[in-house]
């Protein structure tokens, strides 16, 4: 029988297992994955009064297209402040806004490297049903959310437009909806989480489809300081639209890995490292999105 | 409550504070770049029995163009860009074409037309292939002049007497280039010339049908390319 520390260790290198087994498919230029909202807004009971202040660094890399013909290659830094309040003991609300660094190679030896503010996102939490008031085992609810095209246009000196990939974000209005499950079971929590993407109103030759992100991560809290965890996250990206033309090829799926080692290092406090490895992609456009590597630091104010 | 205010008015800060950064360029080259265009060729032509004809109109439909590199092992051309029968396929970054232009493009020869913008990888490229067949509902340029069965249209007069030809039917031009890529060197301009009144004199322009007529001028067609 395996003790609980062990449980959790094998979790963690589960993940890191799965990260090992390569990986290859298809890219786009405003890509993420799991539940970007789990450390900022939290995965458990909202706390009435409570304001959580965050910064999460996170580094990507991702080809797109065939080598030696149209590939272009990205690579990411994004750091994302974010701010989520909870008015009541069922509603977090939240903002965030990246600041990217993005660089870009293309095939043709063609080079950019940018940095701007990205697109603002607003979410909301609602916990519809929990089990019981205080300390409950299940929660579930719905996320919602509105992602403005708030980024600036990157233009080349000349004044024209630089392809999408080097743009800091995808340029559309983008509504966002899902469904969250939380079991807290102390020392032990799963969390379950669904979530569409659809945009509209891109000002872009190309806009992408509608994405759709799932995600299942299973936690150990070792003591009052350290936890880890981790899971799976998947999301599949309907084809992009391209100059007013569905484009079959860009339709894009992939499956991550996703440890996260969290260390609370005194009251209210959270830093988080993890990472987010590619362990199978499904792409028409011979593009191999990379790892993501992020951290975050979050914390928490309550109201006296 | 006042930790909470000052913290919220010091998020809120943060947040309009990021999203009044500029948007900087901190680094840019656009590699290497060539521009396509098609010569025109209207005028007068004697075809191959002597007869004078003038040409005051002219399309042609170019299914797609493709850069031949030099070391064709290394040369991987899309799969789209074969398959000219196929709905168009763009690469995922729109404005990174490689190698070639797909989807097709209806030229008029009576004025030169700019065709596009290739971003080719740094190589050495020998050849560049043309494919000439019949317009599709997706194809750009002047695409009524053809509807969306011919492959060329040729207006004009033939011993002082209005002439036409047009019809369908393809051809592949492979046409020799040398030219050397580089990301440093400025946009390259390639110029195809497609040699209409040449594919007049290799032709019988009395033939009674239109149809055949255009199909014939589709078969002689031959076409050079010119590279500042």
């Amino acid at each position: 029988m395996l003790g609980p520390r062990l449980a959790a260790l094998a979790l963690v290198m589960t993940s890191l297992a799965l990260a090992a087994t390569p990986g290859r498919a298809s890219a786009c230029a405003t890509c993420g994955c799991g539940d970007p909202t789990r450390t900022t807004m939290g995965t458990g009971q909202p706390y009435a009064g409570r304001l959580r202040l965050g910064a999460n660094l996170r580094y990507r890399w991702d080809d797109v297209g065939d080598e030696g013909v149209d590939r272009a290659t990205v690579h990411e830094v994004r750091l994302d402040l974010a701010a989520a309040y909870a008015p009541t003991d069922w509603l977090i609300v939240a903002a965030s806004l990246p600041v990217l660094y993005r660089d870009v190679g293309w095939v043709n030896g063609g080079h950019a490297s940018t940095v701007s503010p990205g697109e603002l996102e607003l979410r909301a939490r609602v916990v519809l049903l929990r089990d019981r008031a205080f300390a409950p085992r299940h929660l579930l609810g719905v996320a919602l959310g509105l992602k403005l095209p708030t980024g600036i246009d990157q233009v080349t000196p000349g004044g024209t437009l630089l392809p999408i990939e080097a743009q800091p974000g995808s340029g559309t209005w983008d509504g966002i909806g899902g469904l969250f499950y939380t079991h807290l079971a102390d020392p032990w929590a799963v969390f379950a989480t669904a979530q569409v993407t659809v945009g509209w109103a891109g000002r872009y030759d190309e806009s992408p489809g509608p994405s759709l992100r799932g995600g299942l991560a299973l936690q150990y809290r070792f003591d009052a300081n350290v936890t880890v965890r981790g899971g799976v996250d998947a999301r599949w990206d309907a084809p992009a639209t391209i100059e007013g033309q569905t484009d079959p090829s860009t339709e894009h799926v992939t499956l991550f890995a996703s440890p996260d080692f969290l260390w609370s290092p005194e009251d209210d406090w959270l830093l988080t490292v993890g990472a987010r490895i590619p362990v199978a992609q499904l792409s028409g456009q011979g593009r191999a999105e990379g790892w993501y590597f992020l951290v975050s630091a979050v914390v928490d104010l309550e109201a006296r | 409550m006042n930790r909470i205010a000052t913290a919220a008015a010091l998020a809120s800060l943060g947040l309009v504070a990021g999203a009044a950064l500029p948007a900087c360029l901190l680094d840019y080259s656009p590699g290497a770049v060539v521009d396509l265009y098609v010569e025109p060729d209207l005028g007068e032509a004697t075809d191959a029995n002597g007869a004078r004809l003038q040409i005051d109109a002219a399309w042609v439909h170019l299914g797609s163009l493709t850069l031949t590199p030099c070391d064709g092992a290394e040369a991987r051309v899309p799969e789209g860009w074969l398959s000219w029968a196929r709905p168009v396929a763009h690469a995922h970054h729109a404005r990174g074409d490689g190698l070639g232009l797909d989807g097709g493009h209806v030229v008029s020869l009576a004025e030169e037309t700019w065709l596009g913008t290739l971003r080719p990888p740094p190589a050495r490229y020998c050849g560049v292939e043309v494919i000439v067949e019949a317009a599709t509902s997706t194809s750009d340029g002047e695409r009524e002049a053809l509807g969306e069965v011919d492959t060329l249209r040729v207006e004009g007069r033939r011993e002082g007497v209005a002439w036409t030809a047009r019809g369908p039917g393809g051809a592949a031009l492979a046409l020799p280039l040398t030219w050397t890529a580089t990301a440093d060197d400025p946009a390259a301009r390639l110029a195809i010339h497609l040699d209409l009144r040449g594919a007049i004199e290799r032709v019988d322009t009395a033939v009674d049908d239109e149809i055949d007529r255009g199909l014939d001028l589709v078969s002689a067609l031959d076409a050079d390319v010119s590279l500042e």
